[in-house]
């Protein structure tokens, strides 16, 4: 410090421009402190030092002081930093339930981020605005977009049962989803799709939503463990569909300590190595799971209620041609039994009503998915089984402003690029009825 | 400045010991083997054991859950412990579907909870093993 001083004073000008930028400095510092103890002590101390008569030791004290002041106003509780500041706003949420949003999406499988990707894209409302320019200059158009759609989504905290990214959350690869030859995960993926939503400037919240009002526009939409409401000029549902369980005797005695909805979550499991495991079910997801399991499992049993499989012809020839699996056909659950674990199941032959007995180490399920629809209280109309129904080659609701896509509304093929295709059309259709 | 605040604030704590310095820094240690385990259990006499695998959705669903918690927490500490690289203790405590969170006192087991829970489940686990 003396040695800076030192050189510095055969320039007298850059000397004092070096004290006059320093006491600029002081200034700032004194002026961001906003206690009021802080700032007496800062212009005590400043005054102390301007007073001083040489001129080393001014600058010295000078230097010092602006570290001191720094580190009093850091330590000071009242005032914030800006970096502090800017932390504490990212910890508010990004909803309030005086604010109305444009579009809030529920759900976060493959249609909810499509939807929140395009939603996010899309600007409103473009504006010219006339800038002046001085000195009788042509005046300058500028351009400015008013507002983007600015969606809101709700991923849900293990909504449907599943963790937030929907299904595929629970599928290991992905081999038919266009666009991704090599090997992908189902979390892999919906990481990546919740990345895009983020980047397209979709809002994300971790929390689920219990009920809903469409009696009047605005809707309003409650949060789980929030008092109020928020409210939303349109609403797109995309919250998918849960794995059915049977509910026999002995599932909920069972349930994660023998039987699961989900193979390939639990199947790895070190209980379930190297044991007898059966699937009940005969579609798709039933193959899968059962070759799944047959890398962990020393043998996999098919239970089939009927005499042939709703899978496609490729999963079938998968099954049928691998020595772990064997099909029982004709066959239904009814019971579980054991000790601390599972250790038998009881199976009826559907067509001679005989009962047998199979003895196996862990049961899953994959007899088909049952649609999240019983938040929605009957407001939205779906068909018997609880599909919500849409509008044509739409995904349009009875009630207007409600958009349907994904798993909710497609009874029939279920798939995850259809569900894709089906939340890009629910985005546009959204953007249509706001912008109307 | 940060630095600074943090650093003089280890000092006048009185000198800090290198374990807890390091859970200042993370909210969980890493069971990677049997002896670790052991020692964790042994070190703390209310302890939260988090069984867990890369592949399981729900599991990282809790990740941001655990976190928040067991930065508010003091006396508790927790674990993470990977069933793929510890099958062997998995099947000792009889997991049979994960995440399964186990809260041990004084190294023996008095509740568990299966699946993924929110924070007010997991404060009550917590409040049961102390």
């Amino acid at each position: 410090m003396f040695r800076l001083s030192t050189k510095l004073t055969s320039n007298k000008t850059l000397f004092s421009k070096t004290v006059k930028s320093v006491t600029t400095l002081n200034n700032i510092t004194y002026n961001t402190t906003i206690n009021n103890t802080s700032r007496a002590f800062s212009s005590k101390l400043f005054s102390s030092i301007t007073q001083s008569s040489s001129t080393s030791k001014k600058l010295f004290g000078l230097i010092s002081s602006t570290t001191l002041l720094l580190q009093v106003s850091n330590q000071n509780k009242d005032t914030l930093s800006l970096t502090e500041q800017s932390q504490q706003q990212r910890k508010m949420s990004s909803y309030s339930p005086s604010k109305i949003e444009n579009v809030v999406i529920i759900g976060s499988g493959p249609a909810g981020h499509t939807a929140a990707v395009y939603t996010g894209r899309i600007n409103i409302d473009l504006i010219t605005i006339l800038s002046y320019r001085r000195r009788r200059r042509r005046r300058r158009r500028r351009h400015y977009y008013r507002a983007r759609l600015d969606p809101l989504m709700f991923e849900g905290f293990m909504a449907g049962g599943v963790a937030a990214g929907g299904q595929l959350t629970t599928t290991t690869e992905i081999e038919n989803f266009p666009g991704f030859p090599g090997e992908i995960s189902g979390p892999e993926l919906m990481d990546r799709m919740r990345e895009q939503s983020i980047k397209c400037g979709a809002r994300i919240e971790t929390k689920n939503i219990v009920k809903l009002d469409l009696s009047e526009r605005p809707f309003k939409i409650y949060i789980e463990d929030e008092p109020e409401p928020i409210q939303s000029k349109s609403i797109i549902l995309a919250t998918g569909a849960t794995a059915k369980k049977m509910g026999v005797p002995g599932e909920e005695t069972y349930w994660s300590k023998g039987i699961s909805a989900c193979a390939v979550c639990d199947g790895a499991l070190p209980i379930y190595r190297n044991k007898h495991l059966a699937v009940v079910g005969g579609g798709d997801t039933a193959c899968e799971e059962a070759t799944f399991l047959t890398h962990f499992a020393s043998k996999v049993t098919m239970l089939v209620r009927r005499d042939e499989m709703r899978a496609s012809k490729a999963m079938q020839q998968r099954v049928l041609t691998n020595p772990k699996i064997e099909i029982i056909w004709n066959h239904t659950l009814l019971s579980a039994q054991g000790g601390d674990k599972l250790t038998d199941l009881t199976i009826q032959n559907v067509l001679t009503k005989e009962e047998k007995k199979l003895e196996v180490g862990g049961l899953f399920y994959a007899i088909g998915h049952v649609p999240n629809t019983a938040f929605l209280n009957g407001q939205i109309e779906t068909d018997e089984t609880g599909y919500i129904i849409t509008k044509g080659h739409s995904t349009e609701t009875n009630v207007k402003g409600v958009f349907a896509c994904g798993d909710v509304q497609d009874k029939i093929y279920r798939q995850a690029i259809t569900a894709a295709g089906t939340g890009c059309m629910s985005a546009l259709e959204a953007e249509r009825f706001l912008s109307h | 400045m940060s630095v600074f605040r943090s650093a003089s604030s280890l000092f006048l704590n009185g000198g800090v010991n290198r374990a807890s310095f390091l859970s200042t820094r993370f909210y969980f240690t890493k069971a990677d083997d049997v002896k670790s385990f052991d020692k964790f259990l042994d070190d703390n006499k209310s302890a939260v054991v988090d069984f867990y695998a890369d592949w399981c959705g729900p599991c990282r669903m809790m990740n941001p859950v655990l976190e928040k918690t067991f930065n508010n927490v003091k006396d508790t500490k927790l674990a993470k412990l990977d069933i793929d690289k510890l099958p062997a203790i998995a099947e000792e405590f009889g997991v049979s579907s994960i995440p399964t969170i186990i809260g041990f006192k004084d190294g023996k087991e008095v509740v568990r909870v299966i699946g993924a829970v929110n924070e007010k489940k997991l404060l009550d686990l917590i409040e049961k093993t102390k």
